[in-house]
């Protein structure tokens, strides 16, 4: 079977000691700053992104794969210990993980959000061996129209997925288009709104946007905020769930996984959506009901399972058609371009190893999490009771050298610093960051095939509707936005959304 | 009309300004035609729905039945400290090199902490800049300067 002999090709390819220790690095330094409070996966991957540059391309991405695990793993902890949500996905883990460290049950908490993640990886990881070739073909009958369909999709995806209004993640997207033009035109060879600066004759680097969005201003917002936060920190007294807890955890983490897998493919990405639904659905469907809020390990076991479940099946657009679904797969986008890798459908065909291999590590890396976080556990609670005025400076300095060695240039840490600034104003007016990285990471992309189809069809517009594929993919788009501006559900979006505010 | 939503009125302000100037500025790199698009033709579109979806911003925010936010005052100082050092590593980093720039950026971003004290950010100093020039200058090996262009 095919599927097996692309697994086992991507074993041998993963399994080399080289990559199992940059996988494992990877692992430890993604919880360690992951796990740092008010640094959400997103911010973390940014952070750390440059460390991989220097590698080979399969180690490279295997680190950041890596990485990418231990972050999410990592935001899960601080949720759970400090009651800190890294990201909206970890939100609901909060409610009654926090819960649990207060009762003393912190390390049943962290196993069973482990557990159940680790489970959702692996069927998310199966799920992506399976489904990836078979999108992969449909993929190569795209041409350019589909290709600009399918990004609005996705870009329009990700704003009715985005929280808040709708009118102002549309903006926001566009905002990160917009910047995604200044430097040269490719058809052209033209400079578009470089300022007159030779410093944006190449563009502006995306990290230093993304960096500039999230990490710097998660830090001022940190600082400028004066709550107290409790740390249960000697609240792990034992790790291992008891009989009862297994029992209770296993159909939560089902249901989970199930879900999230499947929302997690959604444009957009559904993982956070996923998480909410799965707390409500357990919530409603329990019979230890009346414990949600108050520490019932279901409430953990379900969003964190449909969390990971979704963040795994989110690379499928990624791999495959080389869209990014969430803002932080279109860092690992960036990433992959780094290394000489431009995802789409032909990376599997024309790099079996690379693409086998990254498949095969995703797994490792999980695998490796549930090693290496529970016996660790103890480590990464002793982090969580450094002070934050100690930690952000350090938060800080690595951002700077971080953009600084993309291109050894002082100009791009100081650009971060004014991105940083426009991220803090966007955040004090009420506007999510996320979309604006998708927009400017995909923006080239959607000029590029939006100019090759009218080249192709002579200047007639028409040719996004008359070709069946590109139509059908606007329609979607199009139901996306009719559905959610539809009353009653805008009402229950609102309310969904309500919680995390 | 009042405005109600402070936070959109402003976001929708900021998004029609900053359309209007992307897309005001389009005709410089010829717009051409669909059929043969310039390099002003994109640019064009973008500046333009920017401004549209401004505007949808802008007016959703006066609407009687708009939700009634106001734009939290920020602290001044601790946003100045905090981007201010991050600039400033970028300002020194190649004069001063990381020996005397991660104390720098440590002692200005510490000064924004509500819980400053001069004891722990020394210590911090010397820790970070020890750390950053072990790992990063010696160990992943990064062409960071190491000492300020006098000494060398």
């Amino acid at each position: 079977m095919e599927f097996f002999s692309n697994l086992s090709l991507g074993f041998e390819t993963a399994l080399t000691l080289q990559n199992l220790g940059f996988a494992f690095i990877g692992v430890l330094i993604g919880t360690l700053v992951g796990v740092l409070p008010g640094l959400g996966p997103t911010a973390t991957v940014a952070m750390l992104l440059p460390v991989t540059f220097a590698l080979p391309p399969l180690t490279g991405l295997i680190m950041l794969a890596g990485i990418y695990y231990g972050a999410q793993y990592g935001g899960s902890t601080t949720s759970i210990l400090v009651n800190i949500p890294g990201e909206v996905a970890s939100v609901v883990t909060c409610i009654d993980g926090y819960e649990m460290a207060k009762q003393g049950r912190g390390g049943v908490a962290l196993a069973t959000a482990a557990l159940g993640s680790f489970f959702a990886g692996t069927v998310g990881t199966l799920l992506i061996a399976a489904f990836a070739p078979m999108l992969a073909k449909v993929a190569f009958s795209f041409g350019p129209p589909e290709y600009f369909s399918l990004m609005v999709l996705g870009l329009v995806g990700a704003i009715v997925l985005a929280s808040g209004s709708m009118a102002k993640a549309f903006a926001m997207t566009v905002l990160g288009m917009v910047i995604g033009l200044i430097g040269t035109d490719v058809n052209s060879g033209k400079l578009r709104y470089t300022l007159g600066s030779e410093h944006f004759y190449d563009g502006i680097d995306m990290l230093v946007v993304a960096m500039g969005l999230f990490a710097l201003v998660e830090v001022a917002r940190n600082v400028e905020s004066r709550e107290k936060r409790e740390v249960f920190t000697n609240a792990i007294t034992s790790l291992w769930p008891s009989r009862t807890d297994f029992g209770r955890m296993i159909p939560p983490i089902l249901r989970g996984t199930g879900l999230g897998s499947l929302l997690g493919l959604l444009p957009g990405g559904g993982a956070a959506l996923a998480s909410f639904i799965a707390y409500a659905v357990e919530k409603k469907s329990s019979r230890n009901s009346a414990e949600f809020g108050r520490g019932a390990i279901e409430g953990v076991a379900a969003p964190e399972a449909a969390n990971n479940a979704g963040a795994q099946t989110a690379f499928i657009p990624l791999l495959t058609l080389g869209i990014p679904p969430t803002a932080l797969m279109a860092l690992l986008l960036g990433a992959m371009t780094v290394h000489d890798i431009q995802p789409g459908p032909q990376v599997m065909t024309s790099n079996p190893t690379l693409f086998w291999g990254l498949i095969a590590s995703m797994w490792i890396g999980n695998a490796m999490l549930v090693i290496l976080n529970l016996p660790l556990v103890g480590i990464w609670v002793k982090l969580l009771t450094v002070p934050y005025r100690l930690l952000y400076p350090a938060i800080l300095l690595f951002c700077c050298v971080g953009v600084y060695s993309v291109e050894n240039n002082t100009f791009d840490v100081m650009l971060m610093a004014v991105f940083g600034l426009i991220g803090y104003v966007f955040y004090r007016l009420g506007c999510e960051p996320a979309p604006l990285i998708l927009g400017f990471v995909l923006g080239p992309l959607v000029e590029e095939n939006f100019r090759r189809s009218l080249v192709l069809a002579r200047g007639d517009f028409t040719v996004f509707l008359t070709r069946p594929l590109s139509l059908a993919l606007l329609v979607m788009a199009a139901i996306a936005v009719v559905v959610v501006l539809a009353p009653a559900i805008k009402r229950k979006r609102e309310i969904a959304f309500q919680e995390e505010t | 009309m009042t405005i109600k939503n402070h936070q959109d009125f402003v976001a929708g302000l900021l998004f029609v300004v900053i359309g209007v100037a992307v897309a005001g500025f389009a005709p410089h790199y010829a717009i051409g035609t669909a059929r043969d698009m310039g390099p002003g033709y994109f640019p064009m579109v973008l500046g333009s729905l920017l401004a549209f979806f401004g505007i949808v911003v802008l007016v959703s925010a006066v609407r009687a039945s708009a939700v009634v936010t106001r734009i939290k005052r920020p602290e001044l100082g601790v946003i100045v400290l905090i981007f201010g050092s991050v600039a400033l590593f970028g300002l020194l980093l190649n004069r001063l090199g990381l020996v005397f720039t991660v104390p720098c950026v440590v002692v200005l971003s510490s000064l924004a902490s509500h819980e400053f004290s001069w004891k722990g950010v020394v210590l911090s100093s010397v820790f970070l800049g020890a750390f950053c020039i072990a790992v990063f200058h010696y160990a992943l090996g990064l062409p960071l300067p190491l000492l300020p262009t006098f000494l060398n």
